[in-house]
């Protein structure tokens, strides 16, 4: 029966596909990835609350970090608890968060009904308020006992204050520092084999939002049109056109570039000046901001991110790169010329900067950069017993990088991974630490020959076509994103599907939103695999549904 | 306001009588001979006045500016006028940013025919963490519609890369003394060093200071003047007695005084709109 069920689904699914896409390989079968239990991401929470209760909102605090894994936060989040330290944290932030949206200039319009009286408790406007912010803070419906339980909160609140809205106001921090508000658990539904409407918003919401799921994505979910192709298909289509899909996709570039790195950059103020903390936060928007740009405003080709000489700056990052700016009190768009070495995203500042130390680029860190972040290779850690005497020595007499890291070619226990490494990461040599053009090192030419996965190159430009043409570049990209929004990675039995959004990405000229849309409304990107019986790295989720 | 009728005495100079001025008696200054003699005489051109000679070895070079303000510590280097007043306020309020664009250049070298154009930015410096200006910002030109505003002209050439420019009569955006001002020089000549390798450089600007305008920066420092800095009676009367360059044809006053100043330039890039900026 279930065998049955399945496959009319997949012959309804394709004809649909067809219909939005055009003709194209069908969607294969997958066995789905275990159910995950996944913490919100400081970016969610404060997404989340703006969503829910208005900017005007301030969430002012810190909040516990997440562990990167597989290459990724979103997966870091499905494997992190709340530390006694962090519930501290989420309790404050609680407070503060229900003391702003209760205050008299924020009541009228965040609280939807008006107490009979307001030194004292009234359960049934409680209701109202906890059955809506309720539902949208735990992404499902509440149960009729948590809602019982909220008002009783309530209730008992306002009358011990004489307050009707400092009860409220109880209430509501219970909802933000429960479990439910903070980590998304995967319900689901047939078995265990996909998940629940509500879990499936969730999701999808996470993965084009970066937030909670709003209200008509909720009552997609409640009517159940969220699990028909055609109601998946609305939605998608209604939240790739908000202008909360650009946050989303942020949210993406910023986790996979690794740009929390920012957060302890550093450059050697004496040796580059130009390096402020304005042109570092430039750095990362001027990224973001070409990515969107190129990827969603123009719908162009993923590859050629690593070959255009297109580009956002603004006056610091001008300074940076020595080149003229246009507008210098905001963005404007750049072209880098014909001959002029900044060419891709992996030349950007915020690559070459932020994968090098303080006082000197590194070659090692850059190249490790290209093969994890942009192709979603591994290289090895070093070992425990790294001698970096020779390397360092002051008295050397090498006087570029590539001399420097001559050393680790004779040492066996250094050169297969510098030999990974090294190679990709001298093409970039032409930037200092801190994102300068150069062409000489201590008064030495800088050699730019490389090569990478048997290509041969001599310079960062040529590195950028053979990203562009290495294979690995286009199944990263979608390995990544779908791991984002799985957050997990792809599991064995998702193979398939993977493989065929790697067809469909290439057939489909390399369109990143088109693989955006085309994950979004997969089968496989909701489907869930029988509990596992043994443990695994991601957490268990619960299998209920929410309902009362 | 110690004038008789309690009039500001910097607004009106002769309201009072002060003792007169201690000027510089010294023979060391920089700048430039304006007036082509060796001793100072008056010629038809200029007034009597005595010559300075400059620290790099020029001679008879003239300077009566600094004659008037260099024994007055709030405008000797380090005082309140370069250390605060005006250099500091330029830094911190961007006003009075002068762009100088080099054209012409074929060699940075060697180039026989250069112009340089001077303009007012409306963009603050970058500043690095020490507050200095850093090199290779972009500036905008201040505007007025589309005709830039100041934008006076000098030739010049550039030789074993420095460039020196042939005297022309110039108008100069400045920002002192918590005011806007301007820089009305005749026979303006510059020399600037564009050798160095931070890509800072060095120059020397000088020419006649029409007195006039001189002074309408000069009285507007009425704060050093309450501090006791100095008298701006004694100072009008000194400048008047003082003024060596552009004898008036009717009273034989001259109606110029010369002057110099020591700059550092940093590259730029100028941003006009709807253009590709320069290169600096």
């Amino acid at each position: 029966m279930s065998t049955f069920a399945s496959i009319s689904r997949l012959a309804i699914g394709a004809a649909i596909l067809i219909g939005v896409t055009g003709c194209g390989p069908q969607e294969p079968a997958s066995t789905g990835g275990p159910a995950t239990i996944r913490r919100l991401s400081e970016a969610q929470y404060r997404n989340t609350i703006a969503d829910i209760f208005g900017p005007q909102i301030v969430v002012s605090g810190r909040f516990d970090s997440i562990e990167r894994e597989e290459g990724l936060l979103a997966v870091g989040a499905s494997q992190a608890a709340v530390t006694a330290v962090g519930f501290e944290r989420y309790h404050a932030l609680a407070r503060a968060v229900a003391a702003q949206v209760i205050a008299p200039v924020n009541r009228g319009t965040l609280v939807p009904c008006t107490p009979a009286a307001t030194d004292g408790a009234d359960d049934s406007c409680a209701k109202i308020f906890f059955s809506r912010a309720g539902r949208l803070l735990y992404r499902r419906a509440l149960r009729d006992t948590e809602l019982a339980a909220l008002v009783g909160v309530a209730h008992a609140g306002a009358e011990s204050r004489a307050d009707f809205y400092n009860g409220l106001s109880y209430g509501l921090q219970a909802l933000l520092e429960s479990p439910d508000f903070l980590f998304m658990r995967d319900a689901t539904v047939a078995n265990g084999s996909r998940l629940s409407p509500f879990s499936k918003a969730t999701r999808l919401s996470l993965l084009l939002w970066n937030s909670t799921p709003d209200d008509d994505l909720l009552k997609a979910a409640e009517d159940g049109s969220l699990d028909t192709k055609a109601g998946l298909k609305a939605a998608v289509d209604r939240m790739m056109a908000s202008p909360h899909f650009n946050r989303g996709m942020r949210a993406f570039f910023t986790d996979m570039l690794t740009f929390d790195d920012f957060a302890t950059l550093e450059k050697d103020a004496a040796l580059y000046p130009a390096f402020s903390l304005a042109a570092a936060n430039d750095a990362r928007e001027q990224t973001l901001r070409t990515l969107i740009d190129f990827l969603i405003t123009q719908n162009g080709d993923y590859r050629d991110l690593f070959t255009t000489r297109a580009t956002h700056i603004t006056r610091s990052l001008g300074m940076v790169y020595r080149i003229p700016v246009a507008i210098p009190g905001g963005w404007s768009r750049y072209e880098f010329p014909e001959g002029d070495n900044h060419v891709g995203i992996q030349s950007h500042l915020s690559f070459v900067a932020l994968h090098s130390h303080p006082g000197k680029s590194s070659p090692t860190l850059r190249g490790k950069a290209v093969r994890e972040v942009l192709l979603c290779q591994k290289v090895p850690a070093p070992p425990g017993t790294v001698n970096f005497d020779q390397f360092n020595d002051p008295e050397s007499p090498a006087k570029t990088a590539r001399e420097r890291l001559a050393v680790h070619a004779v040492d066996a226990a250094c050169a297969g991974c510098h030999k990974l490494t090294d190679p990709v990461g001298l093409a970039l040599e032409n930037f200092d630490t801190a994102g300068q053009s150069r062409t000489e090192e201590n008064g030495v030419k800088i050699d730019t020959r490389g090569e990478i996965d048997g290509i041969p190159f001599s310079n960062g430009t040529e590195l950028g076509k053979a990203l562009h043409d290495n294979p690995a570049t286009a199944a990263c990209i979608i390995n990544r994103f779908a791991s984002y929004g799985l957050g997990r990675t792809v599991t064995s039995g998702e193979k398939p599907w993977v493989a065929y959004l790697e067809k469909t990405f290439t057939s489909n000229g390399y369109r990143f939103t088109d693989l955006v849309r085309r994950i979004a409304l997969s089968e496989a990107f909701y489907a869930v695999s029988a509990p596992a019986k043994t443990s695994t790295k991601s957490a268990g989720a619960a299998h209920y549904e929410g309902k009362s | 306001m110690r004038g008789p009728k309690g009039e500001d005495v910097c607004w009106n100079p002769t309201a009072v009588n002060d003792p007169p001025l201690n000027i510089v008696k010294g023979t060391t200054g920089y700048g430039f001979n304006l007036d082509g003699t060796t001793d100072g005489h008056a010629t038809a051109k200029s007034c009597a006045h005595k010559k300075f000679t400059s620290p790099d070895g020029a001679t008879a070079v003239d300077n009566q500016v600094y004659r008037i303000l260099g024994c007055m510590y709030g405008f000797r280097a380090g005082g309140v006028s370069s250390g605060l007043i005006s250099n500091e306020y330029r830094r911190s309020t961007g006003r009075g940013v002068m762009i100088m664009e080099i054209t012409g250049v074929t060699d940075p070298r060697e180039s026989e025919n250069v112009e340089v154009a001077f303009y007012r930015a409306i963009d603050r410096y970058a500043l690095d963490s020490a507050g200095e200006p850093l090199p290779y910002a972009s500036y905008r030109i201040d505007a007025s519609g589309t005709k830039e505003r100041y934008g006076s002209k000098a030739k010049g050439r550039i030789h074993e890369g420095v460039l020196t420019t042939t005297p022309a009569e110039v108008e100069l955006p400045s920002y002192g003394a918590a005011g806007y001002t301007e820089l009305h020089i005749r026979d303006m000549q510059m020399t600037l060093d564009l050798t160095a390798a931070d890509g800072k450089a060095k120059g020397l600007l000088g020419g006649y200071y029409d007195l006039e305008t001189w002074w309408s920066g000069m009285r507007r420092s009425a704060l050093q003047s309450s501090m006791g800095d100095w008298s701006c009676p004694a100072t009008y009367v000194a400048s008047k007695q003082l003024a060596d360059g552009y004898p008036d044809p009717k009273t034989g006053e001259c109606t110029a005084i010369s002057t110099a100043y020591r700059f550092t330039a940093i590259p730029a890039f100028i941003a006009r709109e709807g253009r590709v900026a320069r290169r600096p």
